[in-house]
């Protein structure tokens, strides 16, 4: 039984993996990646707050957001489809057209 | 009494030329092209041919015909009262309707040759025969229309009409400002004609010519039950007030309705429009602004009698204005050299005469001479038409001459209009004008002087156009080869001059006295001997009430409401009167008017014969001798010029002021307005950069602040 601490540090640290591969990269599929594996940190904190806590709200509410990402994540993979048959490119550079 | 079948008549007469004119414009550019004319000709031919059956109907039923068929209810006005679709049908209709058609058949036949070149249709053939087809119809509404809304509507078509048509060249700037100048000089006038419509809505709270006379005529007799039942009214002493208010508001109403006669009919000071109408076609020329449109004004001023002969001063202003612009115009015509402006102040100089007519209480004789001036002008016109097609466009009597043989048919027909027109005895003209000059007379002598020396002018310059187009040495444009028109344009040409030749003997007596009495005018209006004042007494009867003063008016008063024995009595006594007053004198004046004014006419032709056939030398002595006379007379009176001054400029000046205003004061406070969301927006831009990572680190810093922010507190 890890100490509840430790899911939060792994959470925090897949947060910050996803973030800065969000920030760093310019391919719109790894960055699309990046943002899952944020999603799945919070996820986890969630789990690891229902451990520290005892109760089941925060697993529950995990399973829910899983369904949720599972869905966003077909939807998201074929907008980036889309973006990627209009300009032939992964490069999100190439999008940066609502610069003010 | 009822016209037989005048519901059915009318609406034909409306339908033919409109069907006409809708299939011409729908069909003409693809199907029909040349052909164009034929939807047109047939059906105005066909409302001629209708309007004659509805003429010789009237006729047969006589003066007091009168047929006034609901079409339709239109829309709801107040409660339980209806604007209606409605025709007038009397006598003056019949005549009106009669002559417009007739004139309007034959202008379209001669367009079918004039509005070609070497047999090939001009640019917008169709276009022109279906307009001149929505003339007619609307011409129709104008005198058809049973009550004040169908005239107004059919007042503001024709004038639609007569816009599209001058500016039928409308590449041409020229063309397309005459039509503007046109369509804005009889804004002028229609704005007084509309309120004058107005102020009878809210006397009568009516609009239909039937309820409206009737009103003012039980408002003459100050019947009061009569008022109450036409106006629906409930109590008598309402009705009273009501008939005191329809006194006072008489003659506003008049002076309203005036201003849009003077404007349609181009009369002092709204006269500008017409010279510079001549931009249009020829055809055009000769039937909206010589025949037909320009002859609405004096059509009204009948039709509404009732209104403009409650004030006297009203009516004097009438003879007023005629009397001026007769002179006026005729002076002008004097020194032009383009032949359609000189017939077109001709035109508005002989308007002036129906207008005088009309001010003298001789509605008939206004009506006379616009029914015979009707086939002399449009037939000048179109002779002019003629010849100006011949040397190819111009139409400036300098540039050609002695055309007498090269177009020996224009030049007879043309010869009969310029007799009418100058008053030749026995042409028509000659009695028509001749006796709204001796009712001017016996009004007021003024008048009739300025009616009998405008008569001299007119023979003078008629002839003037005459001789130099038609006499002297054979002259024409460089590059034109002259010819004679074809018969489309002659038929036409000699129908109109049958016309113009004979249209007069319908006024004149019927069982005569020899020659004198052959030729002298009816005196007495109220007791008419020819055949066309007999036939439209019952119309004129309104302009009889005055002669003589109130006594006289009181006497007729009286007449009309002893029935039985003694009105005969009565008017026989009132017969001795007159004569035992100035009976000789007047019958002296007669005749010596007549001679005179035959004399006159004669004289104005041998003078012109006299400087421009045998002593051209004359009129160039005149005008070297009198240099600012022939200058202000070339100028128009710097009439235009003066409005130019008075009116265009500061109404030019006054929109460039709005404009600027517009420009610097409304758009800067616009500016002032949105320069705060403006100036927001350009600072909220800068926080879109656009890249995804951007937005990316902007979310990622603004964690970083909220967590570090969190550990703080």
């Amino acid at each position: 039984m890890p100490d509840s601490g430790a899911y939060i540090i792994l959470g925090a640290l897949l947060f910050a993996v996803g973030m800065v591969g969000f920030l760093a990269r310019r391919n719109l599929i790894v960055m699309f990646l990046s943002t899952e594996i944020m999603l799945q940190g919070v996820l986890l904190n969630l789990v690891g707050f229902d451990r520290m806590y005892p109760s089941v709200d925060g697993q529950v509410f995990g399973l829910f957001v899983l369904v949720i990402a599972a869905v966003e994540a077909g939807l998201g993979l074929g907008l980036v489809v889309l973006l990627f048959r209009r300009k032939g490119t992964l490069d999100s550079e190439v999008w940066a057209t609502m610069q003010g | 009494m009822e016209i037989q079948g005048a519901e059915t008549l009318g609406v034909l007469i409306l339908a033919l030329p409109a069907l006409g004119a809708i299939l011409a414009g729908a069909l003409g550019p693809r199907v029909l092209k040349g052909a164009s004319h034929w939807p047109v000709i047939l059906g105005v031919g066909g409302a001629a041919v209708v309007a004659m059956v509805l003429l010789s109907r009237t006729i047969a039923v006589g003066p007091d015909a009168l047929s006034h068929p609901v079409i339709y209810e239109w829309f709801a006005a107040k409660q339980g009262s209806w604007f209606n679709v409605e025709l007038w049908l009397d006598p003056l209709t019949a005549v009106m309707m009669a002559m417009v058609t007739f004139v309007a058949t034959f202008v379209v036949v001669y367009s079918k040759e004039y509005m070609r070149h070497h047999d090939h249709p001009e640019r917008g053939y169709e276009r022109f025969f279906a307009f001149l087809g929505m003339f007619v119809c609307a011409m129709g509404i104008l005198v058809l229309g049973g009550n004040f809304l169908l005239l107004y509507l059919g007042w503001e078509a024709v004038g639609l009409c007569s816009y599209l048509l001058i500016g039928f060249y409308y590449e041409k700037p020229s063309a397309a400002g005459a039509a503007m100048k046109a369509f804005l000089v009889n804004r002028i006038g229609d704005f007084g004609f509309g309120l004058g419509i107005f102020l009878i809505y809210l006397t009568f709270g009516r609009l239909d010519y039937h309820t409206v006379f009737a009103a003012i005529d039980a408002a003459n007799h100050h019947n009061a039950d009569a008022i109450m039942g036409l106006l629906h009214i409930a109590s008598p002493v309402e009705a009273l007030g009501r008939i005191e208010l329809i006194h006072s508001r008489l003659p506003a109403i008049a002076l309203l309705l005036l201003c849009g006669a003077v404007g349609k009919s181009a009369q002092f000071p709204l006269y500008v429009w017409l010279p510079d109408a001549m931009e249009g076609p020829s055809p055009v020329s000769a039937l909206i602004h010589a025949a037909t449109m320009v002859t609405a004004g004096v059509y009204m001023m009948v039709r509404c009698g009732l209104i403009f002969t409650a004030s006297d001063t009203v009516m004097t202003i009438v003879a007023v204005i005629g009397a001026g612009t007769s002179l006026f115009a005729a002076t002008i015509a004097l020194v032009q050299t383009d032949m359609k402006r000189i017939l077109a102040y001709s035109t508005i100089s002989q308007l002036g005469y129906m207008f005088l007519g009309v001010g003298v209480f001789a509605a008939g004789s206004a009506v006379f001479h616009l029914f015979t001036h009707a086939f002399f002008k449009a037939l000048l016109f179109l002779g002019a038409g003629s010849v100006m097609h011949a040397m190819g466009g111009v139409i400036d009597v300098r540039r050609f001459g002695g055309l007498r043989r090269i177009m020996p048919w224009t030049f007879g027909t043309m010869l009969i209009g310029s007799l009418a027109l100058a008053g030749f005895p026995l042409f028509s003209g000659f009695f028509s004008k001749d006796e709204i000059i001796h009712h001017a007379f016996v009004r007021n002598p003024v008048l009739g002087i300025i009616g009998l020396v405008t008569a001299a002018l007119t023979a003078f310059y008629t002839f003037r156009m005459m001789f130099l187009a038609f006499w002297g040495q054979e002259r024409v444009p460089e590059g034109v080869h002259a010819h004679e028109s074809g018969k489309w344009i002659l038929v036409p040409l000699c129908v109109l001059a049958l016309g113009a030749a004979f249209a007069g003997y319908v006024g004149v007596h019927a069982e005569s006295g020899g020659f004198l009495g052959f030729i002298q005018p009816d005196d007495n209006p109220a007791d008419p001997h020819t055949p066309w004042h007999s036939f439209l007494v019952k119309v004129t009867e309104p302009f009889n009430v005055e002669h003589g003063g109130e006594v006289a008016a009181a006497g007729a008063h009286e007449t009309a409401q002893t029935h039985g024995g003694e009105t005969a009595h009565e008017v026989e006594t009132g017969h001795g009167g007159e004569a035992a007053h100035g009976g000789v004198l007047a019958a002296i004046m007669h005749h010596w008017m007549m001679y005179l004014s035959g004399l006159i006419a004669i004289g104005g032709i041998y003078i012109a014969y006299l400087f421009y056939v045998r002593r051209p030398w004359i009129p160039q002595l005149i005008r070297s001798s009198l240099p600012e006379a022939y200058q202000v007379l070339w100028n128009k009176y710097y009439v235009d010029e003066g409005y130019d001054k008075a009116v265009v400029r500061p109404l030019r000046g006054a929109g460039v002021a709005c404009f600027r205003i517009d420009e610097f004061f409304i758009d800067g406070l616009i500016w002032v307005i949105t320069a705060v969301p403006r100036l927001v927006g350009a600072i909220a831009r800068t926080f879109q950069q656009g890249a995804l990572q951007g937005y990316g680190l902007t979310m990622a810093a603004g964690l970083g602040l909220i967590v570090l922010l969190s550990l703080w507190w």
